[in-house]
This record gives C-alpha cells, sequence and structure tokens, in this order.
C-alpha cells in the first residue's frame, strides 16, 4: 500500500461511537497520517484551535447535528476541507443528502480501508463524488 | 280369677311396653334422649305402682297394708317426679318454683308419714280391713283409716304439679306446637285431676273402689302412644321425601355432568353419586371415607385443597378449589369441587355437602389459549422487528466495522520497521471487546425473535427503556424524528418479563414514529416519559404529535384487528393490553383531534408485587 502520499496529511474523524473513533484513528495512524477524534459534531466545531484539516471522516448518524448538516455548515463557512462520510446503515435519502453537497466519497463503515484511503488520496484534486454504495 | 287379676296386669303391661319403646328410641336416637329416658322411667314406675295397687287390692293384713301403703306413696312419688322432669325436657319449659314446690311438698307427705311414733302425733294408723267389698262383681279389700295431716301434703304436692305442667303446656303451645302441648298436657293433667280425686275419694272412705291411679295413666299412655305414632308417620314420609329428592338430585346431577358427595361427621361415612364416584375413580359400591378422596387427589394438589378447606371453615362461606386427579396411562383429569358445611342447631359442624365438576375441557382450553397468546405475541414481536431489520444492521455495523478497522491498523503497523507492541496488544484487546459487543447485539435480538412464555422475573425500567431506545434510534433517524426517552434517574423495579415489556413499548413508539409520519420535519416529535404514581405504581406516557385520534377510533384502539394504517395487522394494541394486564397494569389512550395522541400503561412496583 503506498503510504507516502498520506503522510503529513491531517485528518478529523467525528464519530459518536467511541470503539469506532478509536479504531478509525488508529487506522488512519498507521496509514501513516495524523487525527484528530471527536465524539460530535458540536464538539468539532467548539475546537476552535484546530489544524487545517486536510480531510474530514464523518459520520453520517451522529447525536445532535448530524455529519450532514455539518458538511453543510462547514461549506457555508466556506472551509475547504474535502469530507467523506461513513454510515451504519442503508438509508437511501441520507446518502442523496450526502451527495448533494461537496463529499468525497459515502462508504459504509463495515467497507474495507483500502477503498477508503484511495479516496482520501485522491483529495488534493477536487474531484466529482464518488459513492461507493 | 276375676276381672280385677287380669286386668291389672294388663294396665302394668301396657305401661311397661311403652316405657320399653321409649327407652329403646332414647338409646338409639340423640335427639330428646333425657326425656325419653325420664318418660320410661316415669311408665316402668307406675307398672310398679300398678303391682302394688294389685297387691292392695288382695291384702289381707295390717301390717303388710301399711308396708304396701308407704310402697305405694314412695312409688307414685317417682312416678310425679319423673313425669315432672319429663315435661320439663320434652317441653323445653318448666318453672323451677313450681318444681321445687312440688319436691318440697311430697317429700314432706312421705317423709312424715314414715317417721315412727313418737315423734309424730300425727302418725297414721289403719285401723281396719274389709276384705270382702265388692266393686263390679270382684272382691277387694277397703282400708279404714285415721285420717293425719300428712296425708294433705301429697295432694297439695299434685296441685302443684298440675300448675306446672299447665305453664309448661301454655308455653310449648305459643311456641307453636300445639299437638304436642294439648296431647301431652292435657293427658298429664287429666292423668294428675282424675288420680288425685280418685286417689282422695278413696282415703276419705267416700266411694268403694279400689286405688286406680294406674288405670289413670293410661290416658298419658294413649297420648304418648299417638305422638309416637305420629313421629313414625311423619319419618316415614321424610324418608319418602329423601328418596325422592335424591332422585331428583340424581337426575340435575345427571343432566349438568355433576357428581355429589356428602360427609357425615357423627359416623365419618361419606354418600356419593355414581357421577362422582367415576370422577375420582371409585367403583361403584365400595364404602368411602375422606381418606379414599385424599388419596384420590395429584399429590401437589393435596395442600392447596386441604387449605382451602381450613380457610372457609374459619370464615363459614362454602369453598371452591380445583385440583387434578390422575388417571391411569398418564392422563389427568381436572376436577372442580364445590363445598358447604352442615351445621347443627348450635353451629356445630355435622358435615360437608359437595359438587365435583369435571373441568378438563375448560383447563385444557386455558392451556391451548395461553399456548396460543404466545404464538401471537411472537408472531407479532416478529413482525415488528421486520421494520427493525436497520436497527439490527446498524446496531452490528459498529462493532464489525471497528474490528475490520484495527485488523487493517495492525497489518499496516506490522508493516512498519518496528512495530510497537504495546499497540498491537492494544488493538488485539479493541477487537475483542467489539467482539462481545457484536454478540451481545445478536442476542438481545435473539431474545426479541425467540417463542417463549411469559417468565416474570424482577428487573430495571430503566433498562426496558434503554433497550427500547436503543433499537428505535436508528428508526427514528432515518425518518427524521424526533424521539426522546425519560432518563430513568430512579431503580423502579417491576416484576415482569422484559422481552414483553420491550415489545410492548416498541409497539407504542413505532406508533407513534407512525402517527407523525406526514408531519413536516421539525415537527415530528415523540416522548416517552416516566413518572412514579402513588399507590406503587410506574406509568410510562408515549406521546407524539401527531393529528390525534377521532373519538370512535380512541373507543376501538384495542380491539384486535382494528387499524386506521393501510398496511397495519391491528392486533399490536391488542397484544399490548393482554402483556400489560398480564403484569398487572393497566393500558389506555388519550387524545383530542388535532392533539396529538398519549398512549399510557401502568406497571405495579416489585416490593408491592411481591408483598401481595
Amino acid at each position: 500500500m503506498a503510504t507516502n502520499s498520506l503522510r503529513k496529511l491531517h485528518v478529523g474523524v467525528v464519530d459518536d461511537d467511541d470503539n469506532l473513533l478509536r479504531s478509525f484513528a488508529r487506522f488512519l495512524r498507521a496509514a501513516g497520517m495524523q487525527t484528530t477524534a471527536y465524539s460530535s459534531a458540536e464538539d468539532f466545531l467548539a475546537d476552535v484551535r484546530h489544524p487545517r484539516f486536510d480531510c474530514l471522516v464523518l459520520d453520517v448518524q451522529l447525536p445532535g447535528m448530524t455529519g450532514i448538516d455539518l458538511r453543510d455548515q462547514l461549506a457555508a463557512e466556506g472551509d475547504p476541507a474535502p469530507v467523506l462520510f461513513v454510515t451504519a446503515h442503508d438509508d437511501p435519502r441520507a446518502r442523496e443528502h450526502a451527495m448533494a453537497g461537496r463529499c468525497l466519497g459515502y462508504f459504509h463503515k463495515t467497507d474495507a480501508g483500502s477503498e477508503l484511503l484511495d479516496a482520501i488520496r485522491k483529495s488534493a484534486a477536487t474531484l466529482p463524488c464518488e459513492g461507493n454504495l | 280369677m276375676n276381672w280385677i287379676t287380669v286386668s291389672w296386669p294388663m294396665v302394668a303391661a301396657a305401661c311397661l311396653t311403652l316405657g320399653l319403646i321409649e327407652l329403646h328410641i332414647g338409646l338409639a336416637q340423640r335427639q330428646q334422649r333425657a326425656a325419653r329416658f325420664l318418660f320410661a322411667l316415669s311408665a316402668c314406675a307406675m307398672a310398679a305402682a300398678c303391682g302394688l295397687e294389685l297387691a292392695l287390692i288382695q291384702v289381707d293384713t295390717i301390717a303388710h297394708a301399711e308396708v304396701l301403703l308407704s310402697l305405694l306413696r314412695v312409688t307414685i312419688g317417682v312416678v310425679l317426679a319423673a313425669l315432672m322432669a319429663f315435661v320439663w325436657s320434652y317441653f323445653g319449659a318448666g318453672n323451677r318454683w313450681l318444681a321445687l314446690a312440688f319436691a318440697c311438698l311430697y317429700l314432706i307427705g312421705v317423709v312424715g308419714e314414715l317417721m315412727p311414733g313418737p315423734f309424730n302425733s300425727f302418725h297414721t294408723t289403719i285401723t281396719g280391713l274389709r276384705t270382702d267389698e265388692v266393686f263390679r262383681g270382684a272382691t277387694f279389700t277397703m282400708l279404714d283409716r285415721e285420717f293425719s295431716i300428712w296425708y294433705a301434703f301429697p295432694y297439695l304436692a299434685t296441685l302443684t304439679m298440675i300448675a306446672f305442667v299447665a305453664d309448661a303446656s301454655i308455653r310449648l303451645w305459643r311456641r307453636g306446637e300445639h299437638r304436642r302441648a294439648l296431647l301431652i298436657g292435657g293427658s298429664i293433667t287429666i292423668f294428675l285431676l282424675v288420680a288425685g280425686v280418685q286417689a282422695a275419694l278413696v282415703l276419705a272412705n267416700k266411694i268403694n273402689m279400689p286405688y286406680m291411679l294406674s288405670w289413670c295413666y293410661l290416658a298419658i299412655l294413649v297420648a304418648m302412644a299417638t305422638d309416637l305414632s305420629a313421629d313414625a308417620l311423619a319419618a316415614t314420609k321424610l324418608a319418602e321425601q329423601l328418596r325422592e329428592s335424591e332422585r331428583s338430585m340424581d337426575l340435575a346431577g345427571a343432566a349438568a355432568d355433576l357428581g355429589m358427595w356428602a360427609w357425615n361427621i357423627s359416623d365419618g361415612r361419606i354418600w356419593a353419586t355414581a357421577r362422582a364416584r367415576a370422577l375420582f375413580g371409585f367403583s361403584a359400591a365400595e364404602t368411602l371415607s375422606m381418606d379414599n378422596f385424599v388419596n384420590a387427589l395429584h399429590p401437589d394438589d393435596r395442600e392447596l385443597r386441604r387449605r382451602t378447606i381450613e380457610r372457609a371453615l374459619a370464615t363459614g362461606d362454602d369453598y371452591e378449589v380445583e385440583f387434578r386427579v390422575p388417571l391411569a396411562e398418564d392422563r389427568t383429569r381436572w376436577i372442580s369441587s364445590r363445598g358447604r358445611f352442615e351445621r347443627g342447631a348450635k353451629g356445630e359442624l355435622l358435615g360437608i355437602r359437595a359438587v365435583v365438576l369435571d373441568v378438563s375441557a375448560r383447563r385444557g382450553a386455558e392451556v391451548e389459549l395461553q399456548r396460543l397468546h404466545s404464538q401471537l405475541a411472537h408472531a407479532s414481536r416478529v413482525s415488528m422487528m421486520g421494520q427493525l431489520a436497520s436497527a439490527l444492521a446498524h446496531e452490528l455495523s459498529q462493532p464489525l466495522g471497528a474490528i475490520l478497522r484495527n485488523t487493517e491498523a495492525a497489518e499496516l503497523f506490522l508493516q512498519h520497521d518496528s512495530p510497537d507492541l504495546g499497540e498491537l496488544q492494544e488493538i488485539l484487546a479493541d477487537i475483542r471487546q467489539d467482539n462481545k459487543r457484536a454478540g451481545d447485539v445478536i442476542q438481545r435480538m435473539r431474545a426479541l425473535l425467540k417463542r417463549r412464555d411469559f417468565d416474570p422475573r424482577a428487573l430495571s425500567l430503566g433498562g426496558v427503556l434503554d433497550n427500547v431506545s436503543r433499537l428505535t434510534r436508528n428508526e427514528a433517524f432515518t425518518r427524521r424524528t424526533q424521539v426522546e426517552f425519560d432518563e430513568c434517574i430512579e431503580p423502579w423495579v417491576v416484576m415482569g418479563d422484559s422481552v414483553q415489556l420491550q415489545q410492548v413499548l416498541l409497539n407504542l413508539v413505532i406508533n407513534a414514529m407512525d402517527a407523525v409520519d406526514d408531519l413536516p420535519v421539525d415537527r415530528r416529535k415523540v416522548s416517552v416519559r416516566t413518572q412514579h404514581r402513588g399507590a406503587g405504581e410506574i406509568e410510562v406516557a408515549v406521546t407524539d404529535s401527531g393529528p390525534g385520534i377521532a373519538p370512535q377510533s380512541l373507543a376501538r384502539l384495542f380491539e384486535p384487528f382494528f387499524t386506521t394504517k393501510p398496511s397495519g395487522l391491528g392486533i399490536g394494541l391488542t397484544i399490548s393490553r393482554t402483556i400489560i394486564e398480564a403484569h398487572g397494569g393497566r393500558i389506555w389512550a388519550e387524545s383530542g383531534v388535532g392533539e396529538g395522541a398519549t398512549v399510557r400503561f401502568t406497571l405495579p412496583l416489585a416490593d408491592e408485587a411481591i408483598a401481595s
């Protein structure tokens, strides 16, 4: 796996499931990235001193503000960080809503990690949205 | 031999006969035993007096005559005293002062008569005998006597006794027993009057007759014999009526398939109809005792039956109990028994009378109903779980996804030059933890989908709410509905079946979500609230912000197969009600058109439930 291109990328991960959050952050670290993990969209927004993220991995179903709403808010604020969605369920409406805006990909939590890494690798360029569901 | 020597013994025989009959009856029956013994005593004493009268008729020396007279006086005293006691006992009424006066007066008369010479200046003497007086063609002996004051006393005593008998008879008449008062009271009074007058006249030499007190007693004999035969006739009629009523009961019992049995305490015997014998497995002719009945029961049910009967004995009510009678080849018959205690006049227990019915069919139907209910509840759960299939997928995805990430991370770490073993150990620990999480999810789902019987145990209501909250979280998200669950701060413990209670709450929350489906997203609200109600109850309320329920639908909400949803089965609420009621709670709905709807149910708190 070509992890060199992923070095030095700073990724933010938001998921309300602690175990999943930890495993995701660990995986991204193993791939050579730097990660910051948040349990909710509110925590993310509250962290005003966060560095510039090269990419965001957001869980769709979050308590309070959802991942998709967070993406919309960031877009409204002009935050350029590309967003990658992960979800645990197959709701076609949520998928549509996600794809309606800017997104790197819409993945299921049980999809292979290599696919997520590929999507992140392309994050440098602004590509049309790739869905995987 | 003349008519006197023939007829006096006949009178004596008559007295003895009736006396012995009454004695026999008194020995056999407890009822009126004392009265019958006393009458027997009186009659037998009168037979002896009759013998003494006959001896006096044929007496030929003065000394002999004096002895006979004294004996006669004492014997008549016994006759009268026994008769007085008999009246007192038989009539159940008597003036004790009159009785006392009688006893004193007669005793004075007898004792005074018997006192030897010097002390008694009034001692009587027989001055002569006339042995050839003729009375109706037969010769007899008359006594010439000097009058003595002591002679008056027995006659005064007799007057007192007449007053006593009259008083007792009037009291009996007033109690409604006219026949007895008139017949027996009247005959005794006649005896006393006629005998008293005759004896007085003979004593005063006013008439030439032997003493005929025994002949006057015949009046009493006739009266008592009539009384006795009336009783015998009534008894025969009663026996016939009894047989008649037994035949009717047999018919009624056969028509209703009832068995009847009765237990008599005094002799321990049991009477049972053929049907009752058949139900318990007894043969048609064997003698039965209470032990037979107890042994015919299933051992596990004997204690319950004993306690039920004891409790009924204490309160005086009828008892009702159901028990099993084991039959051949492992079959069991369920019997319902209803019994009543028979008590005597003083409240003493005379026996038990009971009716038994074969209720195996009903019991079997109840068991079958319970089984069908479980099946239906299961089917409803399964159909509900179909709607929540996404909940299962979602809940499993979390731990499975985490395991995958951890595995991939481990693979990547191992490609490093010097892999951090500590990190790898943490990865393995996390994988193990997530695997357990996934297993728990599957177990909870399996519990909900399994067919099982009602299995109540102590559980925390908060736990039930948590489970349902977790299950519905996904659905709520998908449907963009805001579902709020109260946090159960208190550790409310209820006795219940966790799966069934979850089923009820799931049903209510899904219904609530259905109700708000058509509203704009920001108005879709469902809340689940809990509160403590007095009387040891918890209330759970599921409220939706939907269009509400119309009054005509509200009344039919819990009916089976009633639904307002096009794809609804209509059994969810019916089953929910059955479940809540089986838990000892109530469930009901409140709503107004345009005001949303709330379904509430209550559950008793465990402490109270355990206490009751």
